[in-house]
């Protein structure tokens, strides 16, 4: 008993499956993790640092006007820059508020309230400033710009610069964070291609081993098959020869011996007995007639004594003659020679072939064509003959499995052709 | 050129319009002198501008040309500003000494108003130095009136600047873009090879605040910038344009600055401006970079009743193109086809108009580079540029037609100025432009299709004489139209005032909408085309045949 080789392979199939889709799973993730660094540490570095630099264009914007402030000229007053200031701040205080936002839970709280009072301290200084501009002579303004504010401003503007750089460096360590899980995406992707690699290596394996073994298998089978076959088509011959024999033989002798019997017995009998004995003497002749026509359908003995031609043509007017079917014939110049072992075997063919067309084809006449060497052996009719695929799903007719047999065991060939009429074919080579 | 560009391209029905080139036919033989000796000054990349102008009131528009002039201590030739007489005949006639014009000034740009309400048009002059305000005597000639209004003993590096009533009192004002803060003596070392000194762009100079003065109603000017809460020592100003963007009857200023955020102010209707052009989204280019604003023009390109804008840009920044979107401007350039074929041009001069009087506004604007140095670097941006007309298919996409309009109008130029203005009343608008060193040309734009025009000329009463800030409107079959009656835009230069609307092939409009600076409305229906309508604020209008 061979075990299916079927669980196997979906086995490996289904493992194959579940490794495709673990990587899968896998690589999503680690894009989704890619993703989540890239939106949540890079696109948030990067936003904030344009928010830094935002702050930095607003601090320098709010130092060159400081020192136009001193450089002014008397063409306006100091308090003319208050609009200008305003706007600095304005778009200052936005820049912060939104930097704020994207910083939120990354920076030092400490760092957070230092910024935060730096820039309160730089306002309530801005905001003197101004009042200053308004009620004092310039000279005070700028002693006080120059004393107080621009330091302010100055360490205001290194802060920032100082959370640039300390934006950098993180925005440094997401990039490298991306490119190790890229290192490992990859370095995972060379394992999964060598186990993919394996496993289709090994389930391959493992369908031509199961292949070949089924094949072997298949083989064995068919010749056991082909030899049972042979053997009981030998079988079938010898049992019908011997019948055919016994017939022949035996009763043939006993209804001879019986029908002499009742002649002589007619002779002598009462003339009251001359008529029973006759009519029963012209039984006996009957039935010796039937056992030999009995004798040679199951085995021609003229198949034996005169070879395959004689049988053909004895035989194709019985066939008329039980069928009423026409059949034209034509013969070979000369008669096949052929052992009786062997001709049985066209016999037979023939008389399956024809007895199919009896049966099945519904026409009036068949055609037969017998040639020898090569021996080739042709019935022909012209009924609707069969589709093949009205024969698929059931068992081959015992009748055609048997004439392939038969043309097997000739080393011969049989063609059944079913379209415009069947047509089967016997051809032997040329022995 | 794209694919879908191409096929674009292809399905575009033929322009029907020409821009000849009238220049020597109208005799105005003009040639900037920047006064260039070597030093490479920044004044000398700048100018020039020009104006048309009807400064004799006949009805036919003349046309003004700045100049510079030599720089001190540096004398190579005699040149100032030119006035050309329209001949009523295509042709004009030098009349600048008669005029009294022939004076010695390092000009830029110019700005025509009546500003004191004589029906007469008046000019003021930005330069390097003084600039001049020349009241027109309404006999042919000027007269300096810098110093009697109250505008002298100032000096700078004025630009652009623009005519119009902030306060609504009846009286132009005056609104100056300045530049950078610049004299010969702290002039800065700028080099594109290492060696040889070139013109800097104005990161090396610190800004310096526009000026807006209020029109006292009496031949004098206050200087209400810090009051008015423009004053910004941070800007580098070149262009401006005069728009009305919260459509609230009061008139507020888009500031073309370079290489510096540009400013949006909006009229807060008591004398101060507040500034919006970051919440605008005017403010910076798509990546957060100020651009090098040149040249500016405001004008409601998809007829939606709203002002969009035109900002000419440093090469390799395009043209931004502004529409109003509900909370603020987006730029268009893009999506529109302007932005790829601006990208490699150095734009000044921008000015929306019905080129092919279609009923859309189409955007013209001149090119060329600051520095003649940038022909010697390989793969370096052109000296000379070809101009921009885009014409506008009223489906949200322009293409530019300046090869398809006649071989000179496409010669490459430096160009600055422009301005438009319809010299000879055929109802079209025809095209003045002006180049860095080189001479000032003249287009006669000949529509060929028998698209017709109406024409709105008019005069306010109550509100400022030349009705500066009115918005006409106009309903045809295809919808409603608007033109605000202006001064200013564009770069250094100042157009025809009247209002030309485009309309197809149409006989008749359906309604016409007169709103007034003063807020007045007037409306009157079915007015046939094909004509000027000199309207006076509070009475009927008034056709004149455009010939």
């Amino acid at each position: 008993m061979v075990r299916s080789p079927s669980g196997r392979l979906a086995a490996g199939v289904v493992v194959t499956l579940v490794i495709i889709l673990a990587y899968a799973g896998y690589t999503l993730n680690s894009v989704r993790r890619m993703r989540e660094v890239q939106t949540g540490i890079v696109d948030q570095n990067r936003k904030a640092a344009l928010q830094l630099i935002r702050i930095q264009g607003d601090l320098n914007a709010l130092a060159l006007a400081l020192r136009d402030m001193q450089d002014q000229t008397g063409e306006y007053p100091l308090s003319a820059w208050g609009a200008q200031l305003g706007r600095i701040r304005e778009n200052l205080d936005d820049a912060m508020r939104v930097e704020a936002g994207l910083a939120a839970g990354r920076r030092d709280p400490q760092q957070a309230a230092y910024l935060d009072s730096s820039f309160r301290q730089l306002w309530t200084a801005v905001d003197r400033m101004k009042s200053m501009a308004r009620e004092q002579p310039p000279a005070a303004v700028t002693a006080f710009i120059r004393g107080t504010l621009e330091p302010q401003l100055q360490a205001l503007t290194s802060l920032t610069a100082r959370l640039l750089v300390q934006n950098n460096a993180e925005e440094q360590r997401a990039g490298e964070q991306i490119a190790g899980i890229y290192g490992e995406i990859e370095r995972n992707a060379y394992v999964f291609l060598g186990i993919s690699l394996l496993l289709a290596a090994s389930v391959s394996l493992a369908m031509i081993r199961s292949n070949r073994i089924l094949f072997e298998r298949l083989a064995s089978l068919s010749n056991q098959r082909r030899d049972l076959a042979q053997q009981l088509i030998a079988a079938q011959e010898s049992t019908l020869r011997a019948v055919s024999r016994d017939l022949h033989d035996e009763f043939g002798q006993i209804l001879t011996a019986v029908g002499s019997m009742l002649s002589r017995a007619g002779r002598s009998a009462p003339a009251a007995f001359t008529e029973q004995l006759r009519e029963t003497k012209e039984i006996v002749q009957e039935t010796l007639e039937k056992v030999r026509g009995l004798s040679q359908a199951l085995q021609p003995v003229i198949l034996e004594e005169q070879g395959l031609g004689a049988a053909v043509e004895w035989y194709l007017p019985v066939f008329e003659r039980q069928t009423g079917i026409a059949v034209r014939y034509r013969g070979p110049a000369a008669a096949p020679v052929l052992e009786p072992g062997r001709a049985i075997h066209v016999f037979r063919i023939l008389q399956e072939a024809l007895n199919n067309a009896a049966r099945h084809a519904g026409v009036n006449e068949v055609t037969v064509e017998l040639q020898d060497n090569p021996l080739r052996l042709r019935v022909a009719d012209a009924g609707p003959g069969f589709a093949p695929e009205a024969m698929a799903g059931k068992a081959p007719g015992v009748g055609l499995a048997g004439m392939r047999e038969r043309a097997a065991i000739l080393g011969g060939t049989l063609r059944i052709e079913s379209t415009g009429g069947t047509r089967i074919t016997l051809e032997v080579p040329r022995g | 050129m794209t694919r879908r560009e191409l096929l674009l391209a292809l399905a575009a029905p033929e322009p029907r319009l020409q821009l000849e080139d009238v220049t020597r036919a109208a005799g105005i033989d003009f040639s900037h002198h920047t006064g260039a000796f070597g030093a490479r000054y920044l004044p000398e990349t700048l100018g020039p501008g020009c104006a048309f102008l009807d400064y004799d009131n006949d009805g036919w528009l003349d046309v003004l040309l700045v100049n510079g002039q030599d720089w001190p201590g540096h004398p190579r030739r005699k040149a100032g500003l030119q006035l050309y007489r329209n001949n009523r005949n295509g042709t004009f006639s030098d009349v600048t000494r008669a005029a009294g014009l022939d004076f010695s000034f390092y000009g830029l740009g110019v700005a025509v108003a009546d500003f004191n309400n004589d029906g007469f048009p008046d000019l003021y002059l930005t330069g390097v130095g003084q600039n001049r305000l020349l009241r027109n005597t309404g006999r042919g000639s000027f007269v300096d009136v810098t110093a009697a209004a109250g505008l002298g003993n100032r000096t700078g590096f004025s630009t652009s600047a623009v005519w119009f009533d902030y306060d609504r009192d009846g009286h132009l004002d005056l609104f100056v873009c300045n530049y950078v803060r610049w004299s010969p003596e702290a002039d800065v070392f700028c080099s594109l090879d290492g060696r040889t000194k070139s013109y800097c762009t104005p990161e090396a100079y610190r800004g310096t605040t526009c000026w807006l003065f209020r029109n006292c109603g009496n031949g004098t000017f206050e200087d209400v910038t810090a009051k008015s809460g423009l004053f910004d020592a941070s800007s580098k100003s070149l262009g401006v344009a005069m728009l009305d963007f919260d459509q609230d009857g009061w008139p507020d200023l888009f500031v073309a600055n370079d290489t510096q955020p540009n400013k949006l102010y909006r009229n807060n209707r008591d004398g101060t401006f507040r500034e919006m052009a970051v919440r605008a989204g005017v403010a910076f280019a798509e990546d957060g970079r100020a651009r090098a604003g040149m040249g500016v023009d405001a004008g409601d390109f998809r007829r939606t009743g709203r002002e969009g804008l035109a900002v000419t840009n440093f090469d390799n920044e395009m043209i931004g193109l502004y529409e109003w979107t509900g909370g603020g401007y987006l730029d268009r350039a893009e999506e529109t086809g302007v932005g790829a074929a601006s990208r490699k041009t150095l734009g000044f001069g921008c000015l929306f108009f019905d080129a092919d009087l279609d009923g859309h506004l189409d955007l013209l604007a001149v090119n060329g580079h600051i520095d003649d140095s940038v022909r010697n670097l390989a793969r370096g941006p052109a000296y000379a540029q070809p101009p921009h007309l885009f014409l506008n298919n009223g489906q949200g996409r322009f293409r530019d037609i300046s090869t398809e309009v006649g071989s000179g109008f496409r010669a490459p130029k430096v160009g600055r100025g422009l301005a438009l203005g319809d010299f000879d009343r055929d109802g079209d608008l025809d095209v003045l432009l002006t180049t860095n060193g080189g001479p000032a040309y003249l287009y006669r734009n000949d529509v060929g299709n028998g698209h017709r025009s109406i024409r709105f000329q008019l005069e306010g009463r109550a509100s400022n004489r030349d009705a500066i800030g009115a918005v006409v409107e106009v309903e045809d079959a295809a919808g409603w139209q608007m033109r605000r009656i202006r001064s200013g835009s564009s770069y250094l230069s100042s157009s025809m005032r009247a209002a030309t609307f485009g309309v197809g092939l149409q006989k008749m409009v359906k309604r016409v909408v007169l709103r007034w600076p003063n807020g007045r409305v007037d409306e009157f229906p079915g007015l046939a085309t094909g004509a000027t309508y000199h309207c006076i604020e509070g009475q009927a209008p008034r056709a004149l045949p455009y010939r």
